[in-house]
């Protein structure tokens, strides 16, 4: 996929809860970001961190086989995750690669890193438009 | 209460218990609707389970599940339920008309 600075006009979330601020990788199942917080983050903060970063996986065989543009809006409908390792920093990289989806049902799962260490982990959920459809 | 640099002006309470908390929404124009989205104010579901453990002073250790099931919109009267499970609370999120907008699975600790 293209310039990786410019992926990031594709976030929908903008600034102070667009958490994104680096694509590091967009390929089809996989992505990763750099993240940062005002704040020392919450594990919900992390967990949005996670669904924003699945935003980046390119996914054109799934999105085109459930009729869902390459650049949909998704709506978040689940989420679970946990601490690993507590941080107290407000920057770190988060991973996200497909797991399934049904339709425009999409699951991901997501790590995230504070250097080399995982600090937390989790699944996200979301329904992306489909053509014709808005949310 | 201490409120975080995102929630900071985003609601207040109108009452609360260890059971029941009832908050009001600001409106459109606080900075996380401007931002989330931008001509679609929503509020985050990740805001929908951060401020309940904000209110009832709470650490989050694992969301064993949320599910976001109604948007949840600017000035609008929320109300959670917390009930004790065996392994931690469950908290529902509702609207002023009753609708069910989010249940919550959670793992968390005094602050």
């Amino acid at each position: 996929m293209g310039d990786h600075d410019e992926l990031l006009s594709y976030l929908p979330q903008k600034a102070p809860v667009g958490f994104v601020t680096k694509v590091l990788i967009s390929d089809e199942h996989l992505s990763r970001t750099v993240v940062e917080f005002g704040d020392v983050p919450t594990l919900p903060m992390l967990s949005e961190a996670g669904a924003q970063t699945s935003i980046f996986l390119r996914l054109t065989e799934e999105k085109k086989a459930a009729d869902v543009p390459i650049r949909a809006m998704g709506m978040l409908v689940s989420v679970k995750s946990k601490w690993l390792q507590r941080s107290k920093k407000k920057q770190f990289e988060v991973e996200s690669r497909y797991v399934n989806n049904l339709d425009s049902f999409f699951v991901v799962d997501f790590t995230v890193y504070d250097g080399e260490e995982v600090i937390a982990e989790g699944q996200v959920a979301a329904v992306l438009e489909r053509n014709g459809v808005s949310l | 209460m201490s409120q975080s640099y995102l929630s900071q002006d985003l609601y207040t309470v109108v009452s609360q218990s260890e059971e029941e908390v009832v908050i009001r929404l600001s409106d459109a124009s606080h900075p996380i609707f401007k931002a989330h989205f931008e001509g679609m104010p929503l509020l985050p579901g990740f805001l929908q389970i951060d401020i309940i453990a904000e209110v009832l002073e709470k650490e989050i250790d694992a969301i064993t599940s949320a599910k976001f099931v109604q948007k949840v919109l600017p000035d609008e009267r929320l109300r959670y339920i917390i009930a004790p499970t065996k392994s931690g609370v469950r908290v529902k999120l509702s609207n002023a008309q009753g609708e069910l907008c989010g249940d919550f699975k959670l793992k968390w600790r005094e602050r």
